[in-house]
C-alpha cells in the first residue's frame, strides 16, 4: 500500500453519546481515538462484540452521525458534511450496506424502482433507456442473472441472499469508492453467507473498491479481509493483517476471542482464563479497558491507557506487555498461551 | 451404543394453516433421544427445527397443527406415554418436570416488570404447592448459584442483568424441577462468542452433574460438533442425515451436510476457497416432487426429481449408526466426496 493516498482515512475518531435521566450529564463513551485507513482494492475487517462500537464507526464514516472529535478524510481531503448537496456528493463516494436486507428494502416497491431511484439520484443525466440498461448492468454485477427475471420482483419474492444482493447493487449505483458493510451476512441463512462474501471480494477486485467489513465473527474476517482491526469497549486493541491477527493474536482479548470461537478440529483446547463481560461504557474502567478481565494485568494497566505498540511489522496491539515500560506485564508466550 | 430412549418421536407431521392447502412444515420426522445424550439439531432457518421442538412439547402456536405421529416420553418410573394424547391435566403435570425448554431469544422471554427471583419461583411453586416462601426463595438462590450468578441478584429486574446473565437465568429456570429432557432453541445465537463459550461449558458441566438429556437446536454446525454426541441435520422439514457428531463432521454423507459444513470458514488450518451452497432453500408452500434438495445438489440425477428418498442406513462400508436420506445411498453409488 505504502505511499498511495488512502481512499478514506479516519484519525482519532471519538464519539460520546449524552445520556442521563434528567440533565443528561453522563455520556456513553462509544468510541475513543479510532483511526483507520481504507485503501482501494482492500478489505478491512472490524471485529468486536456487540456494544464494542463497530456500528458507531460505520455511522461516523458514513456521516450519519457527527463525530465528537477526530477527522475523516476522503482521498486526502478532510470532509465534514451535515446535509444537503455536500452530503449527496459524499454519498456518491461512500455507500453503506446494512445488516438486515428484510428491513432495508421498501416492501412496496419493485427492484426496478429501488435501484432506479438510486441511479436517478446519482446519475441524473441518464435517459430512461440508459437507466434501465444501468439497472440491468447492476443486477448482473451482483450475479442476479438473468436481470429480466429479477427486475420486476418485489423484495418478498426474493430470498434473503438475493435481497442482500439487491441492496449491494443499490450501493453500487452511486459508483462509490468506499463500501461500508455493517454485518452484511449475519441475518442470512448460513448456506448463502459465503456467496455474499465472495461477491464482495469480486467487486473489490473488479471495481477497485475499498471495503470496511464489520462483523462479530472473527473466522469470517480471516476468510474475507486483508487486514483486521479488533475493537473492545470502544477502543482498538489490535490491528494487523488478518492472517497474523487470527493465527498469532497478541492482545489478551484477541487471544480470548480466538480461543472461544468454536473449532471442531481442536476439540481438546478449551478456553480458560479471562472471563466476565465487557465494562459499562458510561463509566469505563481507568487505564486499559480490558484490565478487569485480563489475566496479565498489573498496576500500570489499571492506571494508564495503553497505546498501540508494534508487535511485528504492520501488527500492533494496545497492550502494555508489548512496550518497554517499567512495570509492564509479562509478554504472553506462543499462540494459545492464554487459551490452551 | 444407544442408551434407552427418553424421548422417541415417530413420524411427526406438522402443517401450518387451516385452509385446504396447508403448508407441510414437518413431513414424518423420526428422532430418538437417548438418556443422558446431547442431540444436536442443525439446519438453515425455516427448515423446521424449532417447529419440531415445539410440536414435540405441544407448544405449537396456531395456525400450527400436529397432523400425525407420536411422541413417546419415558418418565422416571419407566412408564411410556404419548405426549400428543395426554390430557391437559397430565400435560400440565409433566411440563417442567419431565421436559423443559429454553426459548429462542430467551433474553426477551423474561417478564420485565417482575424480579428474576419471582419468575424463578413461579414455576417451582406451581408444581410444589405446599412449599414455603422461604424454601422457594432458597431453591431459587441455589439455582442461580448453579449457573454462576450470585444469589443476591434474585431481587434484580431483567434489565439490570446482561444478556448472558439473562440467558443463564432462563437455563436455571428450565432446570428448576430437574427435568429429564431439556430442549434449547438457539440458546446462544444472540450472544458473543466468549459468552457463548461460557454457556456451552456450563451446560456440559450441569449435564454431567444432573444427568439430563439435551436437544440443542442451532444453525451453527461447528458449535454443535463440540457439544453434541449425535447430530441430526434437517432440510425443508425432513431429517436428511443423522450420526455421531465427530463422524458427521469429518465424513459427511449427504450432499447438503457437506455443503453446510463448507459454509463455515475455518479459523485455523489452511485457508481455502469456500462457496456455501448455491440457490436458496425451497418454498415449503409449493414443494416440488422428489428430493427437496435436488435443485441445489451438485450430484443431482433424473431419479432425484421423481421420488423423495427416505432416511436409511448409510451405504458406505464401515458406517455404524449413521442414516442418510439420499438416492445415492439407496442405489449404493456413493461418489468419492461423500464416502471418505
Amino acid at each position: 500500500m505504502g505511499d498511495e493516498t488512502p481512499a478514506m482515512r479516519a484519525v482519532g475518531l471519538t464519539k460520546l453519546f449524552r445520556t442521563g435521566m434528567v440533565r443528561r450529564t453522563k455520556s456513553v463513551h462509544a468510541l475513543e481515538d479510532f483511526s483507520v485507513e481504507l485503501h482501494r482494492c482492500e478489505v478491512v475487517a472490524l471485529v468486536g462484540e456487540s456494544g464494542s462500537g463497530k456500528s458507531t464507526v460505520a455511522r461516523l464514516l458514513a456521516q450519519i452521525l457527527p463525530p465528537t472529535a477526530g477527522t475523516i478524510e476522503l482521498n486526502g481531503t478532510p470532509v465534514h458534511v451535515r446535509t444537503g448537496r455536500q452530503l449527496r456528493a459524499y454519498c456518491h463516494e461512500v455507500q453503506m450496506i446494512f445488516q438486515d436486507p428484510f428491513a432495508s428494502l421498501n416492501v412496496i416497491h419493485t427492484v426496478r424502482y429501488i435501484l432506479g431511484r438510486a441511479v436517478r439520484i446519482h446519475h441524473p443525466k441518464l435517459s430512461g433507456a440508459q437507466r434501465t440498461a444501468m439497472i440491468e448492468q447492476l443486477l448482473e454485477q451482483v450475479k442476479l442473472t438473468p436481470a429480466s427475471a429479477f427486475i420486476d420482483k418485489f423484495p418478498h419474492e426474493l430470498s434473503g441472499g438475493q435481497r442482500q444482493r439487491v441492496s449491494i447493487a443499490r450501493g453500487l449505483a452511486a459508483s462509490p469508492q468506499v463500501l461500508l458493510a455493517d454485518e452484511p451476512i449475519s441475518m442470512l441463512d448460513v448456506s448463502m453467507r459465503l456467496g455474499i462474501l465472495n461477491l464482495l471480494r469480486e467487486l473489490r477486485d473488479d471495481l477497485g473498491l475499498a471495503v470496511l467489513y464489520i462483523t462479530h465473527d472473527i473466522a469470517s474476517a480471516r476468510y474475507f479481509a486483508d487486514r483486521t482491526i479488533v475493537l473492545y469497549a470502544g477502543r482498538i486493541v489490535e490491528r494487523g493483517d488478518s492472517e497474523t491477527v487470527t493465527q498469532r493474536p497478541a492482545h489478551p482479548y484477541t487471544r480470548l476471542l480466538v480461543a472461544s470461537a468454536p473449532d471442531p478440529d481442536h476439540l481438546g483446547d478449551v478456553a480458560i482464563g479471562a472471563r466476565g463481560e465487557p465494562p459499562s461504557l458510561i463509566d469505563p474502567p481507568p487505564g486499559c479497558r480490558f484490565h478487569p478481565r485480563c489475566p496479565l494485568a498489573t498496576q500500570i494497566c489499571r492506571e494508564r491507557v495503553p497505546h498501540l505498540a508494534d508487535v511485528s511489522d504492520g501488527h500492533a496491539a494496545a497492550c502494555w506487555a508489548y512496550t518497554d515500560e517499567p512495570g509492564a506485564p509479562v509478554r504472553p508466550q506462543a499462540v494459545g498461551g492464554l487459551g490452551a | 451404543m444407544m442408551t434407552e430412549p427418553v424421548l422417541d418421536i415417530k413420524g411427526l407431521c406438522v402443517e401450518y394453516g387451516y385452509t385446504d392447502n396447508p403448508t407441510r412444515v414437518l413431513r414424518g420426522v423420526d428422532l430418538c433421544l437417548g438418556r443422558g445424550e446431547v442431540l444436536g439439531l442443525a439446519g438453515e432457518s425455516g427448515c423446521g427445527k424449532s417447529t419440531l421442538a415445539y410440536a414435540a412439547l405441544r407448544l405449537l402456536p396456531p395456525p400450527g397443527l400436529v397432523t400425525g405421529g407420536q411422541v413417546w416420553l419415558t418418565s422416571r418410573d419407566g412408564q411410556r406415554r404419548d405426549v400428543l394424547t395426554m390430557t391437559d391435566q397430565q400435560l400440565r403435570a409433566s411440563r417442567w418436570v419431565d421436559t423443559a425448554i429454553v426459548f429462542q431469544g430467551a433474553m426477551n422471554s423474561l417478564n420485565p416488570v417482575y424480579t428474576v427471583g419471582r419468575q424463578l419461583t413461579d414455576g417451582i411453586a406451581a408444581h410444589t404447592p405446599h412449599a414455603s416462601r422461604h424454601a422457594l426463595h432458597q431453591r431459587a438462590g441455589e439455582l442461580l448459584t448453579m449457573v454462576g450468578i450470585a444469589p443476591d441478584r434474585l431481587s434484580s429486574y431483567p434489565h439490570q442483568l446482561s444478556g448472558g446473565m439473562r440467558q443463564r437465568v432462563m437455563i436455571a429456570m428450565a432446570l428448576a424441577l430437574e427435568p429429564q429432557v431439556l430442549i434449547m432453541d438457539e440458546p446462544t445465537t444472540a450472544l458473543d462468542v466468549v459468552m457463548q463459550r461460557q454457556i456451552v461449558e456450563q451446560i456440559a458441566e450441569l449435564r454431567e452433574r444432573l444427568g439430563f438429556s439435551v436437544i440443542f437446536i442451532t444453525h451453527d454446525v461447528s458449535l454443535l460438533i463440540e457439544i453434541a454426541d449425535r447430530i441430526a441435520i434437517m432440510y425443508a422439514g425432513e431429517i436428511v442425515e443423522s450420526g455421531p457428531a465427530n463422524q458427521l463432521y469429518r465424513r459427511p454423507r449427504h450432499p447438503y451436510t457437506r455443503g453446510l459444513l463448507g459454509s463455515f470458514p475455518p479459523l485455523h488450518g489452511p485457508k481455502r476457497d469456500l462457496g456455501g451452497i448455491a440457490g436458496a432453500p425451497p418454498d415449503l408452500t409449493a414443494l416440488p416432487p422428489g428430493c427437496p434438495f435436488a435443485p441445489r445438489c451438485e450430484f443431482v440425477q433424473d431419479a432425484c426429481l421423481a421420488a423423495s428418498p427416505a432416511l436409511r442406513p448409510s451405504a458406505v462400508v464401515g458406517d455404524q449408526g449413521r442414516q442418510v436420506a439420499c438416492l445415492l445411498h439407496e442405489q449404493g453409488r456413493v461418489p468419492a466426496e461423500l464416502s471418505l
